[in-house]
This record gives C-alpha cells, sequence and structure tokens, in this order.
C-alpha cells in the first residue's frame, strides 16, 4: 500500500505546486486544495494503514489496526480547508466582480501615480459596495 | 486544574459573537466591544499576575490523563502574550471610529477583531501541538477577513496572494505535526520534549521540525519567506493595521520561542535562525529605507525586528532569549504606535506616499511629537524603551562572542534612525514646497489620548527596565527549562512553586 500512497503525494505536490503558481485566481485555488489533500495523506500514513475499522475488538492484532488519532486529526484538517477554500472561491467571485478580471497582479508599490479618488475612498473606508 | 486560562481564551469568543449577533447599525456595538476589550484586559492581568510567580496553570480538558486529553498551559510567557494582546486590542477598538475609519469597516471589524484576539490567546495558552495549529487557523481566517474589511480594489488584490502564502504555510505546518505524531505518538508538548531528548534526533525528526520552522518563519516575516507582509498591510484598515503590526508577525515569533526550547535545541535549527535573524534585520531595514509609502516601509521594518528577535531566540542561553523577549515587548507597543501615526498622517495628507505630504497637514495635536517618541525609541536612542532592548541584545551577543551578530545590529539600527529621520523629514519638517494650500484631510481625525498611552507605556518601560528585565529573565529561564514545563504539562494539574490552583 505505501508506494501507491507514496506516488499520490508525490503526484499531488507536483500538480499542487504546478497549479499554485499560475497567475491565475483558480488555478491558485486548485493547487491549494491539491496541496491540502497531499498533506492530508501523509498524516495519515503516520497513523500506519489499515482496512479494518480501529475499534479494539476480540481476534484482531492491534498492529493490524490503524491509529485513529491521525484520523482525527485529518478530519480536522478537511474541515478547516473545506472552510478555506469556500472563503478562497468567494473571494475569487468578489475579486473578479471588484477587480473586472482573474489574475493576480502585484499591488501598486505607492500612491504617487495612482487616482486621488481611490486613495481617498481606501482611506475611508468607503470602498467597493454596501452588502 | 486551574480555569483561569481557559476563561482568559473564552472571553474574547463570547464577546466576538455578540458583537456579531448585534443587529446591523445597532449603536451599542462599539461601546460594547470597548467594555469587552477592557474586560479582557483584565482578565490578562490577572493572568500575569499568577503566572508572574513561576506557577504553570494548567487545564485538562474533560479532566482526561495528560497525554490524551489536550492540555491549556499558562507560564510566565503565555501570561505575557495574553496581556500585550489583550492590551493593544483595547487600544485598537478605542482608536476605531466610525467617522474616520468609514461606518461599514467598523461594524465589520469588530467580531473580527475579537474573533482575531480569540485564536491568538488559543495559540499563547495551547500546551498542545496540534490546538497551536487550530489556533493558526482561526488566527488566520479572521485575518484573512479583516483584509477584505475595506472591500477596495487593493484589498481584494492584496487578500489572495497573502492567503495562499498563509495556506502553504499551514500545510507545512501541518506536515510537521503529522510527521512528529507518526514518530513520538504524542502532540503534548511536554510529551513530545521529553521523547526527544532520548537521543539525537532523526532525520524524519529534523524534517518536521524544518517543516516547523518554515511555517513560523512565514508567519513571523523572517527573510527569505517575508514578501507576503509589507504587500498586505497598507491595504489594511488603519487601527486594524497596527494591531496586525504587533501581534500577527508576533504570532510567528511567539511559536519559535515555544517549540524551539522544547523541540529543536539539539537540532541545527537554531543556529540557522541566527543566520537568519542577521538577514532579516539587514535585509529589512534596507528595504525600509527605499521605500516611500509609510505603511510599506513601516512593514519592512517589522521584518528588520522580527530578525533582532530570531537572533536573540536563536543563541538559546538565558540572556540572549530574555533579550528576545525584551525585544519584542518594546517592538509590540512601539511597532502599533508607530502604525496608529501612520493611519493618522495618511488621513491627513489624503495620501499613503511621503513624497505628497506636507507638514502643515500632518502636524497638530501632538502627533509629531508622538511619532518622534516611538521612532526614537525604535531606533535605540538612550532614553528610551527601544535603548534597553537593543542594549540586552548588545550585551547577550559580546558574552557568547558573536561578533557577526552584534556588528550586523549595530548597522541595522544605524539604517533604521536613518530612514525614521526620512519619514520625519518628509512628513513633518517640510521638503521646501511649503506654501502649498493644506486642504486634503479624509475623514475625521482619531483621538490621540489611546495612542498616548501607548507612549506611555514604552516610556515607562524604559523607566521601570530592571524589574522588567529581570521578568523577561524569568521567563527565559522558564522556557528553556524544558523538564519543568514537560511535568507541568503532563500533571494535568499545573507545577510548583506557590500554591496549586483550585
Amino acid at each position: 500500500m505505501t508506494p501507491v500512497l507514496v506516488l499520490a503525494v508525490g503526484l499531488l505536490t507536483a500538480v499542487g505546486i504546478y497549479l499554485l503558481l499560475a497567475r491565475r485566481v483558480f488555478s491558485v485555488i486548485l493547487g491549494v486544495s491539491l496541496l491540502t489533500h497531499a498533506a492530508n495523506l501523509v498524516v495519515l500514513a503516520t497513523g500506519g494503514w489499515s482496512a479494518k475499522a480501529p475499534i479494539v475488538v476480540d481476534g484482531v492484532e492491534r498492529a493490524a489496526l490503524a491509529d485513529p488519532v491521525p484520523q482525527a486529526l485529518v478530519l480536522t484538517a478537511i474541515v478547516i480547508s473545506m472552510a478555506v477554500t469556500l472563503y478562497l472561491l468567494a473571494t475569487f467571485s468578489a475579486g473578479a466582480r471588484v477587480l473586472g478580471r482573474d489574475e493576480i497582479r502585484p499591488a501598486a508599490a505607492g500612491d504617487a501615480d495612482r487616482d486621488p479618488d481611490s486613495v481617498r475612498r481606501e482611506l475611508t473606508g468607503d470602498g467597493g459596495r454596501e452588502s | 486544574m486551574s480555569s483561569l486560562p481557559v476563561l482568559t481564551w473564552l472571553l474574547p469568543g463570547a464577546a466576538g459573537l455578540a458583537l456579531w449577533l448585534l443587529p446591523r447599525g445597532s449603536a451599542r456595538q462599539l461601546p460594547l466591544a470597548r467594555v469587552l476589550a477592557s474586560a479582557q484586559l483584565v482578565l490578562a492581568v490577572v493572568l500575569l499576575r499568577a503566572t508572574a510567580s513561576g506557577e504553570i496553570l494548567v487545564h485538562a480538558f474533560g479532566d482526561w490523563p495528560a497525554p490524551f486529553g489536550i492540555a491549556i498551559a499558562a507560564d510566565r510567557l503565555s501570561g505575557l502574550f495574553v496581556l500585550l494582546q489583550a492590551a493593544l486590542l483595547s487600544v485598537t477598538v478605542w482608536v476605531l471610529r466610525p467617522a474616520a475609519h468609514g461606518e461599514r469597516t467598523v461594524r465589520r471589524a469588530l467580531p473580527l477583531l475579537f474573533l482575531l484576539s480569540f485564536g491568538l490567546n488559543l495559540a499563547f495558552l495551547t500546551g498542545d501541538l496540534f490546538n497551536l495549529f487550530v489556533a493558526f487557523e482561526v488566527v488566520l481566517l479572521a485575518s484573512y477577513l479583516l483584509i477584505q474589511v475595506p472591500g477596495t480594489e487593493r484589498s481584494v488584490g492584496a487578500a489572495f496572494p497573502n492567503v495562499a502564502i498563509n495556506l502553504l504555510a499551514s500545510v507545512f505546518f501541518f506536515v510537521g505535526v503529522g510527521l512528529l505524531y507518526g514518530q513520538f505518538g504524542t502532540l503534548n508538548l511536554g510529551d513530545l520534549a521529553l521523547g526527544l531528548q532520548n537521543g539525537p534526533p532523526a532525520t524524519l525528526t529534523l524534517v518536521a521540525c524544518g517543516l516547523l520552522t518554515v511555517a513560523f518563519g512565514i508567519k513571523a516575516g523572517l527573510v527569505p519567506l517575508m514578501f507576503w507582509l509589507p504587500a498586505t498591510y497598507p491595504t489594511l484598515s488603519g487601527p486594524v493595521a497596527a494591531l496586525f503590526a504587533g501581534m500577527m508577525t508576533k504570532l510567528g515569533v511567539f511559536a519559535l520561542l515555544r517549540t524551539v526550547p522544547l523541540l529543536m535545541a539539539d537540532t541545527p535549527i537554531p543556529g540557522l535562525l541566527v543566520w537568519i535573524g542577521v538577514g532579516s534585520a539587514l535585509l529589512g531595514v534596507l528595504a525600509a529605507l527605499s521605500e516611500y509609502e509609510v505603511r510599506r516601509l513601516l512593514g519592512f521594518h517589522i521584518v528588520s525586528q522580527v530578525g533582532y528577535m530570531v537572533l536573540g531566540l536563536g543563541l538559546l542561553t538565558v540572556g540572549s532569549v530574555a533579550a528576545a523577549i525584551f525585544y519584542l515587548t518594546h517592538h509590540i507597543v512601539v511597532k502599533a504606535v508607530l502604525f496608529f501615526v501612520a493611519d493618522e498622517l495618511e488621513r491627513r495628507n489624503g495620501s499613503r506616499d511621503l513624497r505628497s505630504m506636507l507638514p502643515e497637514r500632518s502636524q497638530g495635536g501632538g502627533l509629531a511629537l508622538i511619532f518622534l517618541l516611538a521612532a526614537f525609541s525604535l531606533a535605540g536612542i538612550p532614553p528610551l524603551s527601544g535603548f534597553f532592548a537593543k542594549l540586552g541584545l548588545f550585551r547577550a551577543t559580546l558574552g557568547l562572542d558573536a561578533w557577526f551578530a552584534l556588528g550586523a545590529l549595530a548597522i541595522a539600527s544605524f539604517f533604521t534612525l536613518g530612514s525614521m529621520l526620512k519619514v520625519w523629514r518628509l512628513a513633518f519638517h517640510g521638503n521646501g514646497s511649503s506654501g502649498a494650500s493644506a486642504a486634503p484631510r479624509v475623514g475625521a481625525s482619531v483621538g490621540l489620548a489611546p495612542i498616548w498611552m501607548l507612549v506611555a507605556a514604552s516610556v515607562l518601560m524604559a523607566l521601570a527596565a530592571g524589574p522588567i528585565y529581570e521578568f523577561a529573565e524569568a521567563t527565559a529561564e522558564q522556557i528553556l527549562n524544558v523538564e519543568d514545563y514537560s511535568a507541568a504539562v503532563l500533571s494535568g494539574r499545573g507545577s510548583a512553586p506557590g500554591a496549586e490552583g483550585p
């Protein structure tokens, strides 16, 4: 089972990093999700790999059981990453609406060459639409 | 068992929820937030007094025995950080004003600020590595949302790279935690520390510790990993940026202060941290020298000063760690003051760029004096708190014959003064173009009284440098004394000296 797991982690990480380096926001979101999956698999593997339920019953050797704690950790991590992915998707759609593009560009380094009106709105917290 | 740390942790969580549930536009939200923040500050003072004796307050949830249950443990370091965080949150909430920062910003930011504080408290008080991860996630979710609160093009644009880099850090952190669990079968920090003392670290342990260090380094804004920091802070709403500048990077430093002595003392990581500290101190300040946007400039200064602290931690002696803790205490206060000043400065001038600021607009109400005190303190001019912070670090490096570190810190301090003088010259002293109209002022002025309180705290820190330094030394001794911490956390009911908790 381990070689399959190693391959899966390697593949997920490679694709995740490739997508993370893209300029398109949506690719970055996908990349982050894949990297999280890779991390989950690594942690899952530390608890041993067993097809049996992690319940101690007579007749089943302890060594044949998987450790339930990493599974609990991964479950927590999945919940957190789901919340973060939802947040990212919401940001993505808001960003596409506010910025009119779905590409990551470096923010302007100073105010010198920017529209004074938008700077003013940013400073008073009066940007964007009411929601 | 002691319930005081749990109470301190839960209060801001309940407060954030209450503020969020108030009907929209309720006039009670801001006063309630101020009362709740002050209540948290009082609790934090009580907690610091309880931990100052050297007692480690431990609470095991559900009374589960130690390595299986989840422990909340408050030692001196936790007490100090909780107090600093509560103080900064109070000042932020008192400075936030609808007339100055926009009614919508204030309404949205208040519950999130308390959520942030809730996560920070959990991180400072936990005795469990996975719980630290969860606390980081709570803090990060709150911070993502706070970055977006202004709702402007710039804040939405800045949010994304920030979230992406922080998620990467979370992945590193999570894998590091998993690998450590895989080897030692425990997540309790005390238990892990005992497991690691059994012999030289295995390769996998080194990998896990390296992953944790990279994750904390990203949060702390250490040198090869800091590029998100100066890009994000200028887009935050002013007072929120001050809280971030004070506390967010220091969360990374806290995690390093907690985990390096416990888990990584036998690895090459402390030695590496010294060099990273030197690099951060120098590169951060050099980048700051070339900046003209106030808050970007201050952001690069954070990178530089986090370098000082990490250097002190990396040397791993009582003197150097105590110096790092004193430095951190001073830095949190002074850096927040500078960001509050930057917020007011930007709104008085209607611009973030130093080159378009006019002294006629900037001066008034003692803002220049506040800036001067904070800037000189940051640079380390003698009667102010920064001088004692740097003196401590210099003495620690001298004692270890770490001449390169001493030289780097001295050069970095010199450039710090240089870039602070640049801000002074362009924003307050005039750039020769006086006579222009002094029109722009965006939004109402904030009351400077809460900021003066922080300045007073900084001055007090200089006057009481002796006692505070003694406290820092006691804290350093406590965090370097791995056995006591392990024993306290594992016993599940706190430690001697002093009576046991109720």
